[in-house]
């Protein structure tokens, strides 16, 4: 069985919103490297910022997270 | 506020690496002469050069030290500085830092030990050597981790 990863499509909803790293880490109150370290899938974040994140595209957390099978 | 948040991160990465840099020459320095005078090898000449190129570092690493202290009380009296630059990845990196951190102090006093079984130290030397890389590592990794 593979090992699950965590997937994300913040750059799309970013494309979507047409809005920077920077603009989202100023919406979400973070910075824009903890947003870059996200996106990249280098750091899991957590329920708290996922929801955080999802708030700010105004979607559910599961629209810009999903596990998927490596 | 964004361009304030994303200036002190740069700045606080930026006198990081001041940092490391000069505690990396003074403990190129210091460390040797460390060893060579509790072999009582050490000759005045080289332990002239040895203190001149350690004593070259402090300014350095006071200054950097100093406007690191300075970026963090900024960052703490601000809530929205606060929430945003120490947010939880720099947490997690701060954790990780400090492991590394304690982990390179307990290398350090181990080579020590096992160096006084040769070597007659004095505890003072040792003890600010062990520190320093205890610290000196916490920076180091900081540093790696919070980079991009």
């Amino acid at each position: 069985m593979g090992e699950n990863v965590l997937k994300n499509r913040i750059k799309v909803q970013r494309a979507i919103h047409d809005w920077t790293q920077e603009e989202l880490a100023r919406r979400v109150g973070v910075t824009r490297k903890t947003i870059n370290t996200i996106e990249n899938g280098v750091y899991v974040p957590s329920t708290f910022l996922a929801l955080k994140i999802a708030k700010a595209f105004g979607t559910t957390v599961e629209d810009v997270f999903q596990l998927a099978e490596e | 506020m964004s361009n304030v948040i994303e200036e002190l991160d740069r700045k606080r990465g930026r006198y990081i690496k001041i940092y490391i840099m000069s505690l990396a020459v003074f403990l190129l320095a210091w460390i040797p002469h460390v060893i060579l005078k509790s072999t009582g090898s050490i000759s005045v000449t080289a332990d002239r050069v040895l203190i001149a190129i350690f004593a070259a570092t402090i300014p350095f690493q006071a200054y950097s030290s100093l406007s690191l202290a300075a970026i963090a009380r900024k960052i703490r009296i601000d809530p929205a500085l606060k929430s945003a630059l120490y947010n939880e990845l720099y947490q997690v990196h701060d954790m990780k830092a400090w492991k590394t951190g304690f982990n390179s102090m307990a290398i350090c006093l181990l080579v020590f030990s096992i160096l006084s079984l040769f070597l007659r130290f004095d505890v003072i030397p040792v003890a600010v050597t062990a520190y320093l890389i205890g610290f000196g590592g916490y920076q180091i990794s900081f540093y790696y981790l919070d980079r991009e």
